[in-house]
């Protein structure tokens, strides 16, 4: 009987042992020491990107990742300007990306391939442009139909005087307004379609969406727009 | 044609066969006291035919003639074990004293009735009461204690069975299902220990009349009814706790309340700016109309509110919210009809700051039993109506806290109902004296769709000390809390209808030994693989909006306990993998800890002292690593100071896709009791210090930036280590009347 229960705890206590975790906390050496963020908009003329060095966070006072510049940055063979940003106004609408580009054509179902060089950078991606929609409005239902390469929406809707601004995003074809200040009036719609790699980038947070070389993105995005009245 | 098979099934089962009995009756007392037992089961091994003792310890039972071997088990008394040679038209008495368990320290568990299997425990609330406690004994605490089940957070009373979310857990109440349980941000369950009379838990193996979940059950069934007056009193440094029950003729009252005076204590320092509050009131009426005929009125409500200064405007915003049922039970011979309704609410009562919402749950069951000599068949109906209204405008701060994490939208109006119809079997039956087959199904109609929740189990134990069970089930659930993560701490969970069921189908196997000497050692294996199981998408206009996934638990349970003596103990090992695949990716829930160890130990020190020791250690946390960062196009529109630009520049981490555990986490506590009597009434001291080492159990890591500079300030390692349970010895004394 006790020599059960010895072989009992022994055997017990060989499990744990055994079983105890490992913690690998050591720091992880990054793979890439250069990141992009990239959307092409179908909807404007000037595409814009911010191309930039990576930061460990194990340095010891953080700092402001470096602007990276001289790099040959392309577009379906069509190469980006240099600009240097200013983000003393990092939410003014011009100011902070590195490389645009106001010579890109772009139409719906179109794939856009990039390629950006420099020393031992070597970044390659790829995106669809999603298609653009209908949008109807019934009563404060906004329908929209579906748009190819399309993964989300994001719905911004304001008035002329600007009283009620109204925003959201979503995986379905319709939205309704449930919001107690709204105001009847004419109001301008527009919907905007995310591309699948902009959409997980959007979604998930993940390291890389789209490009192959570097941390970042590298997505799509199309927008619709109408005034209608919405009572 | 399941239905018709079904039935045919059910007729077969009605099927007797006569044999040659007699009757034999007795009275069952105390050893030591002398003082009837009420309430012993009794039944002959081998056979489903056993009865249990009335109020003065009296039983009588039909049994068949020839050699039987009759056993007697209690919660609290020793097992006994009688050998008979019956011959008919004899008349046969068999008085029995029974000796009672004094000490159940260090262990859960207790082996009170037959049917208890692998996969399943009986908790006492004796053992609850021993066991070091934050402050308050508490239920779930305990249950966190048997293996298979996790604790994530020592602040937070949520359970995950086998790899499942809290939410996939029903918890019942003299039968009703109380849903979201908790007190003051999880920290203590809903339960007053002194109204439980019995805890019992199931992680597999689920009775067909508890059917509708998918990880577990833990199921409370008030004290039973006893001529004896009890009073207890239970004073603390935070809380007060009055529990009483009377008999008066045929009918029995018992009545609890409990409420803690911090909110009372801080409001007479000055610090007034969160007001946390909470009660909880138990009531029971039960009435014998005749030997036949009982009836039962349960009345339950427990409540927690707060009022929380807004910051600048000095504005206050007050939250309520709770748990309320009424019930009414009839019994009649075996038949059992139980009306319920249940509501659990979170009401912000200036609807500005909180969640409003109203849950609703009204049930009609039926329930009734077939006992015959070598095969019970239970079956019951049952209709469920869901009714929930989500009503919430959260404008404040509140919503953005990280601390209470609520993924949910800013505002929200919407009504959901649902009507749910079921009805069930559950049969066991003896192929030989050492083999039990055990069949269940459970039929649901809901939404114009059917569902079939078949289950079936096999049992063997060729000797009485060893047990040998394979089991494999599918179950269904129709509700969902969507945002149920095991957080650190919880608020009161919004609990979702479901338009399709989420389902799993669990596979268990295991064995159990008695090895004599009061040492019970047992092991288990099982495979849970959901088919469907959701999340809340993040889709706020279409709330609640869900993805669908798939997941997988499995893992092996080790479990020895020493049950007898002045020494006893018990220790449990737990192998837990678990992970859930959604859109095509997997990922580990928080509470995928792989490794658990846990132990009770209980030592009586004289005839007065106890003491009681717990310990915890596991697998640290899983947490995402960030080991770089950018500057990128951003992609948060919600916050964005120009509304008008979708993108905008914010800071980007880059996480390592490895999996990071913290440090593994153990915890120790004790406590001591002292005991003291005089003529009118027992008391009890006690002091208990939960984490006595302090640890820190770390959880989460908070790789957040600041929006107040462009540079990410410190390192994005910097972890919300959260601190272990504070050493707060928790004094109290205990008045028994």
């Amino acid at each position: 009987m006790i020599n059960i229960l010895r072989y009992i705890i022994a055997s017990f206590l060989i499990i744990f042992l055994i079983s105890c975790d490992d913690n690998p906390t050591k720091t992880q050496n990054l793979k890439y020491n250069v990141a992009l963020a990239f959307v092409i908009d179908a909807d404007s003329l000037r595409q814009k990107a911010l191309l930039t060095s990576v930061n460990s966070v194990d340095d010891e006072y953080s700092e402001y990742p470096e602007l990276i510049d001289s790099a040959y940055f392309y577009v379906n063979n069509i190469k980006l300007s240099y600009s240097l940003p200013d983000f003393t106004k990092p939410y003014s609408r011009n100011h902070y990306y590195n490389y645009y580009s106001d010579s890109l054509y772009l139409q719906p179902g179109d794939t856009l391939n990039i390629s950006i060089v420099k020393n031992d950078i070597n970044i390659i991606g790829k995106a669809i442009i999603p298609g653009e929609v209908t949008i109807t409005v019934v009563g404060r239902t906004i329908s929209w139909t579906t748009s190819t390469n399309a993964y989300y929406y994001h719905i911004e809707i304001e008035n002329e005087a600007r009283t009620f601004v109204w925003e959201t995003a979503t995986n379905h074809l319709s939205v309704t307004i449930a919001d107690d200040n709204f105001i009847q009036d004419e109001y301008k719609i527009k919907i905007t379609s995310f591309d699948k790699n902009y959409f997980l980038y959007y979604e998930d947070r993940i390291n890389q969406s789209g490009i192959e070389g570097a941390y970042g993105f590298f997505g799509a995005v199309n927008s619709t727009k109408i005034k209608a009245f919405i009572n | 044609m399941k239905i018709l098979i079904s039935l045919l099934y059910l007729l077969i089962a009605t099927i007797s066969f006569a044999k040659q009995t007699t009757e034999i009756s007795g009275r069952i007392t105390n050893s030591q006291t002398g003082e009837p037992i009420f309430n012993v089961s009794i039944y002959l091994v081998g056979t489903y035919i056993g009865t249990t003792t009335n109020e003065d310890g009296y039983y009588t039972l039909k049994i068949p003639t020839g050699k039987q071997t009759l056993k007697f088990y209690h919660l609290v008394y020793n097992k006994k074990e009688i050998e008979l040679d019956l011959k008919k038209d004899s008349v046969h008495t068999l008085n029995i004293e029974l000796e009672e368990i004094v000490l159940q320290l260090g262990t859960v568990t207790v082996q009170g009735k037959r049917d208890i299997t692998t996969s399943n425990y009986i908790i006492n609330e004796r053992s609850i009461k021993n066991m070091p406690a934050l402050a308050e004994p508490d239920i779930m605490r305990a249950v966190s204690f048997l293996p298979g089940i996790v604790q994530y957070s020592d602040y937070n009373v949520e359970l995950n069975i086998r790899g499942g979310w809290s939410d996939q857990n029903k918890i019942l109440y003299d039968d009703v299902e109380v849903y979201n349980p908790y007190h003051l941000f999880g920290i203590f369950s809903a339960f007053n220990l002194w109204t439980i009379g019995e805890v019992q838990v199931w992680s597999a193996n689920f009775p067909a009349q508890y059917g509708g979940k998918l990880s577990g059950i833990v199921s409370m069934k008030s004290k039973p009814q006893s001529s004896k007056p009890f009073t207890k009193l239970n004073v603390s440094l935070i809380m007060a706790n009055l529990a009483l029950s009377r008999k008066f003729g045929d009918t029995f009252v018992m009545f609890a309340a409990r409420r803690p005076y911090l909110d009372l204590l801080m409001a007479l320092v000055g610090q007034t700016d969160m007001l946390l509050r909470m009660y909880d009131l138990n009531l029971k009426v039960s009435h014998k109309f005749s030997n036949n005929f009982a009836a039962d009125l349960i009345l339950f409500a427990s409540n927690e509110g707060g009022t929380f200064d807004e910051g600048e405007n000095n504005n206050k915003s007050e939250s309520d919210s709770g748990n309320r049922v009424i019930a009414t039970k009839f019994n009649y011979k075996k038949h059992q009809l139980l009306f319920s309704f249940f509501r659990n609410l979170l009401d912000g009562k200036d609807n500005t700051s909180f969640a409003n919402n109203k849950f609703d749950d009204f049930n009609v069951k039926y329930f009734t039993e077939l006992i015959y000599d070598n095969h019970r068949h239970q079956f019951g109906a049952n209709y469920q109506y869901l009714h929930a209204i989500y009503n919430w405008n959260m404008k404040t701060v509140l919503a953005e806290d990280d601390f209470l994490k609520l993924n949910i939208p800013d505002s929200l109006y919407k009504i959901s109902k649902f009507s749910n119809y079921s009805i069930w079997f559950d049969s066991k039956l003896f192929l030989s004296n050492t083999i039990q087959l055990g069949v269940k199904n459970i039929f649901y109609y809901g939404n114009n769709t059917t569902y079939f929740s078949p289950g079936i189990s096999f049992e063997w134990h060729p000797h009485s000390k060893y047990r040998f069970t394979i089991g494999a089930e599918r179950n269904y659930q129709f509700t969902t809390t969507g945002i149920s993560t095991s957080n650190i701490f919880m608020v009161g969970n919004p609990i979702f209808i479901l338009d399709k069921p989420i389902s799993a189908n669990i596979y268990s196997i295991g064995n159990k030994l008695n090895l004599g000497g009061g040492y019970n050692v047992s092991m288990e294996l099982y495979y849970k693989n959901y088919d469907r199981v959701v999340k809340l998408n993040n889709d706020f206009e279409n709330y609640p909006n869900f993805i669908d996934g798939s997941g997988t638990a499995y893992g092996i349970e080790l479990f020895l306990e020493k049950r007898t003596g002045r020494v006893t103990y018990q220790i449990n090992y737990s192998y837990l993998k678990t992970s859930y695949k959604f859109n095509n990716k997997n990922f580990n829930p928080s509470w995928n800890l792989p490794h658990t160890l846990k132990g009770l130990l209980g030592v009586m020190l004289g005839k007065t002292w106890k003491f009681n020791l717990s310990l915890i250690y596991r697998s640290g946390a899983l947490y995402q690593k960030a080991i770089g960062y950018y500057k990128g196009i951003g992609t948060n529109a919600y916050e964005d100071i120009n509304k008008y630009e979708i993108w905008r520049l914010e800071d980007h981490l880059i996480f390592d896709k490895d999996k990071y555990r913290f440090n593994p986490y153990w915890r120790l506590d004790i406590s001591l009791r002292k005991q003291y009597s005089n003529k009118y009434f027992d008391w009890e001291l006690y002091i208990q210090i939960q984490n006595i080492t302090f640890n820190s159990n770390a959880l989460e890591v908070y790789s957040t930036k600041y929006a107040k500079s462009t540079i990410i300030n410190g390192k994005p390692g910097d972890s919300a280590y959260l601190p272990g349970l504070p050493i707060l010895p928790s004094v109290g004394v205990e008045f028994t009347f």
